[in-house]
């Protein structure tokens, strides 16, 4: 019998029905490194979710043992308790307070509600000092770089006696230097004895510091195993591994000229200089193709569509040339510019980005294309409602009434009202971000179907998606992203496309 | 069952605002001994609500786009000083009223520069433009009343249509345009209601909205009868009334009015559907700045001098109406109609409770509770249906 610190079995969760993950079961033995592998939305998240007590007792089912004691975790502080922190990727620090003030927060060393400040000082310092740090515990949060800053989560996460670190994520946002910096400290930790799990995309890290790799799949265990069983290709194997059923249409298209092509599009990382959000992309889409764009999270994709769509707040476009149809374009400074010049954009994140959700399906629909509807600034309401009722048809929108509330509405068909949308702007370019992401099957069909229509009539479509089956199958070109940049174009008619290279440049291979 | 409990539930919703003017003006009809439910109180009732209704228009506009306005009653305080003076120093009248505008459109564009572009909190950019428009009026006004002003300018905020047929008892002009009215209002509405029915958006259901639209016009006419037998329609109450369905139809027809309830439903989505946002709040601020000028001189008009104090607090009404009438301080959400009725509704409270002789310590603590409660019940509604 192994000595598991941890041991979670027959772990099942499903959401409304649709099962996340299926009886999968993840041991951890003390003191080691244990990385946790799996594609976008295999169920690692909700499996740490889960752990962690985010998802109380009750939501799933199954048993977590921690040092030999089950434990029903009904909110996050009880599995602080039994010794388990998670520290996710965006970091949980409240940047106007010093480390120490961080540090503590909620846990503060006090008596009768009178902080001991001398006290937790002196831990602070000595946290610190165990993570290679030399800031002094009074310094303000914020003025650390987003390495420093991860730092100051690991010592918050000692400082409640910690038994199992878990980093989501942790080197996604952090430079070279920075995360061989933190593998280093993770290295230390295990030596002092504390177990971690680590959760990355990037299979070189998983590689170079895992004792033990689990890897999961459309919510299943697919393996655990020490790591001299692993490499690089071994793993993606693991990771990728499922059939492709035959439920995409076949469909042969004939692209044409040239519709969009940006060059050297460059946009700097405000927080950490010298890193970079984009990084010298350069791509092109033809008229009747299909372009998907893959990667990992993180990898830039949204933040491209986003860059090019003129929608990327915040953020400066420092270099790069844009042209659509043939004409040198301008950066787009609005999302208004994006469609008047005849490119379309729809967000991955529909309730934020996409839905009036208390407006009705007409509203939704006509949003953007009201000058083509008004004269005058004045809404020809015949016109509108006509335009809305036959996208709906067309479609095949299922709903009571084109006055329903565009909330009310399932997320398939949610997606269809949204397209709706970004046909009546009539655009000769359209960006879809993950246009099928949670959404059942019959609607995911249909919009396959839809785009190929639409391509065939001419249009070019981008698709940035992470489902790797769907990019494959859909798509004449894929360019592959990571860290920024474009890792590698890989083309259809040159049988380029399979799962197992878009996973290898997509984790930044070479 | 379940459908029959939510149509009242979903109707009581609707209907709260009527609900609450009837229950408020019985109560004082009963209190105040038959004094409250006269013409000429309820005339003057009105005549004192319409310089906050007029605000409340585009008050609500502004609420809705997830802004505010603080600075709204100190900026009827400054420009009626401001246009006191000009008219104490004789200038002409058309001269008063090109100056009033250019210093709405100076607020309306500082409001907008600040909110809308470098995108400052609301409430602390107009909070303030209140002050600083509060010591405004102190530095022009030097403290004291200004005034009068000329009968010429206090036309819009005192005068009334005049009769036609003379000697009668009622106001032969104001029942015309009533009248009138009334027919446009059911000619619009019926056709409107065909319309809907022919692209079979509703089903025809006449026996139900026919009652509804009947009753609509019946409450116009009692509203207008309490006028035609009064002194007839006053113009600040024309006024009103014409601003009010130009902004209707502004809400419900126009590319503008749709980008302001986008921005305040869903700012990011908006934005990405291609509506400039930074644009439609700075119009939003400018046009509710117009209507605060012109609200200053029906005010200015209506009392005849400029004071320190004028206008203090008719923004804290406005926007109570706003909510009491159905905007929701969570932006998206609001009428034009509802946003009057409200304030009007904040007006008989104001009108009742002086008839009462209750003290200015019992009117706020009312009227604070009254604001508590409207806003409370928007963020529960809200909440629930999600």
């Amino acid at each position: 019998m192994e000595d598991y610190i941890l041991s979670m079995k027959n772990i099942t969760k499903d959401f409304s029905g649709v099962k996340v993950l299926h009886d999968v079961t993840f041991n951890v033995k003390r003191g080691e490194i244990h990385c946790l592998c799996g594609e976008n939305g295999a169920g690692k998240s909700t499996l740490m979710k889960i752990l962690s007590g985010v998802y109380p007792d009750g939501e799933f089912s199954g048993n977590i043992i921690v040092e030999g004691e089950a434990q029903k975790f009904s909110a996050v502080k009880d599995s602080e308790k039994a010794g388990i922190v998670i520290i996710y990727q965006e970091l949980g620090l409240v940047g106007t307070m010093t480390i120490c003030e961080n540090i503590f927060l909620g846990n503060e060393i006090n008596e009768r509600g009178k902080i001991s400040w001398d006290n937790q000082n002196k831990k602070a310092f000595e946290l610190l000092r165990r993570l290679n740090l030399s800031e002094l515990p009074s310094t303000v949060v914020e003025r650390l770089g987003t390495g420093k800053q991860q730092l100051v989560e690991i010592a918050k996460a000692l400082s409640k006696d910690v038994k199992i670190l878990i980093l989501d994520e942790p080197t996604s946002s952090l430079t070279e230097a920075d995360s061989e910096n933190l593998l280093n400290i993770l290295r230390q930790l295990r030596e002092q004895g504390t177990t971690c799990i680590y959760i990355s995309h990037k299979l070189n890290e998983v590689l170079e510091i895992a004792d033990t790799i689990t890897v999961i799949r459309d919510g299943r265990t697919i393996v655990t195993k020490p790591i001299k069983e692993f490499d690089d290709q071994t793993l993606i194997t693991h990771m990728v591994g499922r059939s492709m059923d035959g439920y995409y249409p076949e469909h042969a298209r004939k692209p044409g000229e040239v519709m969009i092509e940006i060059e050297g599009w460059t946009v700097p990382n405000k927080k950490t200089p010298g890193k970079y959000i984009l990084d010298h992309v350069s791509m092109k889409a033809r008229k009747g193709e299909i372009v998907g764009i893959a990667g990992l999270m993180g990898a830039g994709r949204t933040e491209l569509a986003m860059s090019i769509f003129g929608a990327l707040k915040g953020e400066r476009i420092s270099a790069g040339k844009l042209t659509i149809s043939g004409k040198a374009q301008k950066q787009f400074k609005e999302p208004i510019e994006a469609i008047r010049s005849g490119l379309m954009y729809l967000s991955e994140d529909r309730k934020r980005l996409g839905l009036l959700a208390n407006s009705d399906l007409v509203t939704n629909i006509s949003i953007s294309s009201l000058d083509k509807i008004s004269e005058r600034g004045v809404i020809n309401k015949n016109l509108e409602l006509e335009k809305a009722k036959k996208g709906i048809k067309d479609l095949n929108v299922k709903t009571s009434s084109i006055l329903q509330l565009a909330k009310r509405l399932s997320g398939g068909n949610q997606q269809k009202v949204l397209i709706i949308k970004a046909l009546l702007t009539e655009p000769k370019v359209l960006i879809l971000d993950e246009p099928t992401r949670g959404i059942d099957v019959g609607s995911k069909y249909e919009i396959y179907q839809l785009m190929n229509t639409l391509s065939d009539n001419g249009m070019s479509i981008i698709m940035i998606s992470s489902e790797l089956p769907e990019v494959i199958h859909m798509s004449d070109r894929i360019y592959v992203m990571c860290e920024g940049r474009i890792s590698k174009e890989l083309d259809a008619k040159k049988d380029e496309i399979t799962q197992e290279k878009i996973l290898h440049y997509a984790a930044g291979g070479e | 069952m379940e459908k029959l409990k939510n149509s009242i539930k979903y109707n009581f919703l609707n209907y709260t605002l009527i609900v609450e003017l009837v229950i408020i003006f019985l109560l004082f009809q009963l209190l105040t001994d038959g004094l409250f439910m006269t013409t000429r109180n309820l005339s003057n009732l009105m005549l004192q609500g319409v310089t906050c209704s007029l605000i409340a228009i585009t008050m609500m506009l502004v609420i809705v786009t997830c802004n505010a306005d603080l600075s709204a009653g100190a900026a009827i305080g400054f420009i009626g000083t401001f246009a006191a003076t000009i008219q104490v120093a004789s200038w002409n009248t058309g001269m008063t009223f090109v100056m009033v505008i250019a210093v709405s459109l100076a607020i309306g564009v500082w409001h907008g520069f600040w909110i809308a572009y470098k995108e400052l909190p609301a409430f602390i950019v107009t909070l303030a433009t209140q002050l600083v428009l509060r010591g405004l009026n102190l530095l022009v006004g030097g403290g004291v009343s200004i005034g009068p002003v000329s009968t010429e300018f206090s036309h819009l905020g005192r005068s009334y249509l005049p009769g036609i047929f003379g000697g009668e008892s009622f106001n032969g002009l104001s029942l015309v345009l009533t009248i009138v009215g009334i027919v446009i209002f059911l000619a619009i509405s019926i056709s409107q209601e065909n319309k809907k029915i022919k692209l079979g958006l509703v089903e025809s259901n006449w026996k139900k909205k026919g009652p509804m639209i009947v009753l609509y016009a019946a409450i116009a006419l009692a509203v207008a009868s309490i006028f035609i037998f009064y002194l007839g329609f006053p113009f600040a109450i024309i006024i009103l009334v014409v601003l009010v369905v130009i902004f209707e139809f502004v809400v419900k027809s126009t590319v503008f009015g749709r980008h302001v309830f986008a921005v305040g439903g869903n700012s990011e989505a908006a934005r990405l559907s291609g509506v400039n946002i930074e644009r439609t709040v700075m119009a939003v601020y400018i046009l509710h700045s117009l209507v605060v000028g012109l609200a200053a001189v029906v005010f200015l008009g209506r009392i005849g001098q400029a004071s320190p104090t004028a206008g203090t607090a008719f923004e804290f009404t406005a926007i109570t109406g706003c909510v009491v009438g159905g905007t929701s301080i969570m932006g998206g959400r609001g009428t034009v109609i509802g946003a009057v009725i409200g304030t009007m509704l904040m007006a008989s409270l104001d009108n009742g409770m002086s008839l009462l002789n209750l003290g200015q310590s019992g009117q706020f603590i009312i009227k604070g509770l009254v604001l508590m409660l409207a806003i409370a019940l928007d963020v529960i509604s809200r909440n629930k249906t999600g």
